[in-house]
């Protein structure tokens, strides 16, 4: 991805909020290809995560006015736009269902190098097939940072939910990686 | 396995994955519903401009039309002096008049007399005997106006709202700092709004079947006519995440009517070296009465949130009378003018209420807010045992200010 100069950037940002088709389309240009690879990481599948790009990205033309440069980068603010957006189409499938304290210890502990040994284009593969809810806690706590307790507010499930979550996706992706190892070997 | 062994540099390298799309098709898509947005905005904002523009022209209108009324009003003491001269050459008429005549004048009701004479019709035609009546002594007496005119609500008085400029919101203009993490939770959900407006009013008087109940009622719009509503209001606004709002308040109205009723009356005198003699007394009312009530309202509505902070809200519901005063003068059930002043509580009375209201932030906890409100079904001021029962349409423009808190 290309980064914006300060000066593109600002001019782009006020072309935007000004509604000047010009630069709204510089704007999707510059940032959908990797704001879409964002959406299909949540949403698991790139004809629905077209549909949420599109809707991503009139929101961010509704709310581009709302952008403030000293709180993080425009391409943070549009990818958190993103993935509220993904959460929202995704938001049905969820299930609250108390999945209980699990041993984390014992996964991370297992194949901790595992991870290390996969290159970033075969982990982002692996991470869209993981079903839902899976997927999308991962992504919130181990690509995007959160915390449990955050995952719980965004996902209004119980933190230790998004504990037990997190440790099972964790378990299918270790699975699917030492697949691919027995494979590739 | 935790955030430090995916590491952050594959975790930089997932976060900024690109995948290949048609981006050009996608484009078309998102323009073209970009261009729907516009021309709905677009329009919408055409609706306001019009609403607020007919609002403002009904009101000048009707605002023009009672200064036009007022002016007339002070120049009646300059009419009223040849009014005096009415009343001598009516003397003096009657005194030519053959006795039947004069029998069938003086034995005319004085309501009749209010129907058939009134305003400058009587003096016209009166003046044509003023010659005659230099030759004759006579006798009458002019009585002024019982009362005068209520100077605290003369319509001259009321000043114009204040105007702010379109520049003045953009030097305030400080846009908020949003919380990217939920879109929705952006707007702050709790609003005060604090407003006042001007209104324009409308009555619609109900008669029961009876003819005196009519007859009252044509004469009472005869002599009443209703100026303008000004209102103190304060509300208080929850904005759900579904952008619908919850909202309760409390409005202060007063209505101002004008109550201009003119009549003679004449009394016969008995005879006079065989000449008839009566005296004729005019009476001129000029009132501002004034009805004023303390509402509170419920509504429900929708919140839009337009481009350039400009918030746009929609809402529908009730408001209940807990207060009404009336206090000013109206031709009472025996046709002749009554004084009111009377505070009722409670009276049961509920009115429908529709609000448009057009918001611009100035910062991230203060809004500048226009609206205009519809109340249907107000009810008037009736006095106890009344034949008639009056209620109100108001539609009026507010301006006002608006505190945003929460989260």
């Amino acid at each position: 991805m290309r980064q914006l100069q300060d000066k593109d950037k600002t001019d782009i940002i006020k072309g935007c909020i000004n509604g000047i088709s010009q630069f709204q389309y510089e704007l999707f240009m510059r940032y959908s290809e990797s704001l879409f690879a964002t959406c299909v990481r949540y949403v698991g599948c790139e004809d629905q995560a077209k549909d949420v790009l599109q809707e991503s990205f009139l929101a961010i033309f509704k709310y581009i006015q709302k952008y403030n440069a000293d709180k993080g980068s425009l391409f943070t603010w549009m990818n958190k736009i993103c993935i509220n957006q993904s959460l929202k189409h995704i938001k049905s499938s969820y299930t609250v269902i108390d999945y209980g304290e699990e041993d984390h210890s014992s996964i991370a502990d297992a194949n901790p190098s595992a991870m290390e040994l996969l290159e970033a284009n075969e982990l982002f593969n692996e991470i869209i097939k993981l079903p839902e809810p899976y997927r999308t806690v991962f992504n919130l706590y181990e690509i995007e940072g959160f915390t449990h307790l955050e995952i719980a507010n965004l996902l209004k499930i119980q933190e230790v939910s998004s504990r037990s979550i997190l440790s099972r996706a964790k378990k299918l992706l270790i699975a699917h990686l030492q697949n691919l190892q027995f494979k590739g070997a | 396995m935790s955030l430090n062994n995916l590491g952050m540099n594959k975790k930089s390298l997932v976060k900024n994955h690109k995948i290949a799309f048609d981006q050009e098709k996608m484009w078309l898509d998102i323009n073209r519903e970009l261009s729907k947005k516009k021309k709905k905005h677009r329009l919408i904002l055409l609706f306001i401009f019009l609403l607020f523009a007919s609002f403002s022209t009904i009101f000048i209108s009707h605002y023009q039309s009672h200064q036009d009324k007022s002016q007339d009003l002070s120049t009646y003491s300059i009419i009223n002096l040849p009014n005096i001269s009415i009343a001598r050459s009516f003397t003096t008429k009657t005194d030519l008049c053959p006795k039947n005549d004069l029998l069938v004048n003086s034995a005319t009701p004085s309501t009749k007399l209010i129907q058939k004479h009134k305003s400058t019709n009587v003096i016209e035609s009166f003046n044509t005997y003023n010659h005659i009546s230099d030759q004759l002594s006579t006798t009458s007496e002019k009585f002024d106006s019982l009362y005068h005119t209520n100077i605290s609500t003369n319509l001259s008085e009321t000043e114009p709202l204040p105007v702010l400029e379109f520049s003045e919101f953009l030097k305030f203009s400080n846009l908020s700092t949003p919380d990217i993490l939920n879109i929705q939770k952006q707007t702050l959900k709790h609003k005060l709004l604090w407003n006042m407006g001007i209104g324009y009013v409308t009555r619609a008087l109900k008669s029961d079947n009876s003819r005196e109940s009519a007859e009252l009622r044509d004469l009472r719009n005869e002599t009443e006519d209703v100026l303008e509503q000004i209102s103190l209001g304060m509300e208080y606004k929850y904005i759900t995440d579904s952008k619908l709002t919850y909202g309760l308040g409390i409005r202060l109205r007063q209505i101002t009517e004008t109550f201009q009723h003119k009549y003679f009356i004449s009394d016969d005198l008995g005879s006079f070296d065989n000449f008839a003699m009566s005296k004729v007394t005019s009476y001129d009312y000029n009132y501002y009465n004034e009805y004023r009530f303390a509402d509170v309202s419920t509504s429900i509505g929708y919140h839009f949130d337009l481009k350039n902070n400009i918030n746009l809200y929609f809402d529908a519901g009730v408001s209940y009378t807990l207060v009404s005063n009336y206090n000013g003068d109206n031709l009472g059930q025996n046709l002749k003018p009554q004084h009111f002043n009377e505070t009722k509580y409670f009276t049961n009375q509920v009115q429908s209420n529709l609000n448009a209201i057009v918001s611009y932030n100035l910062s991230k906890n203060y809004a500048i807010s226009f609206s205009n409100s519809i109340t249907i079904g107000m009810a008037g001021f009736n006095p106890q045992n009344s034949m008639l029962k009056q209620r109100y349409n108001i539609y009026s423009a507010n301006i006002g200010i608006t505190r945003l808190f929460g989260q």
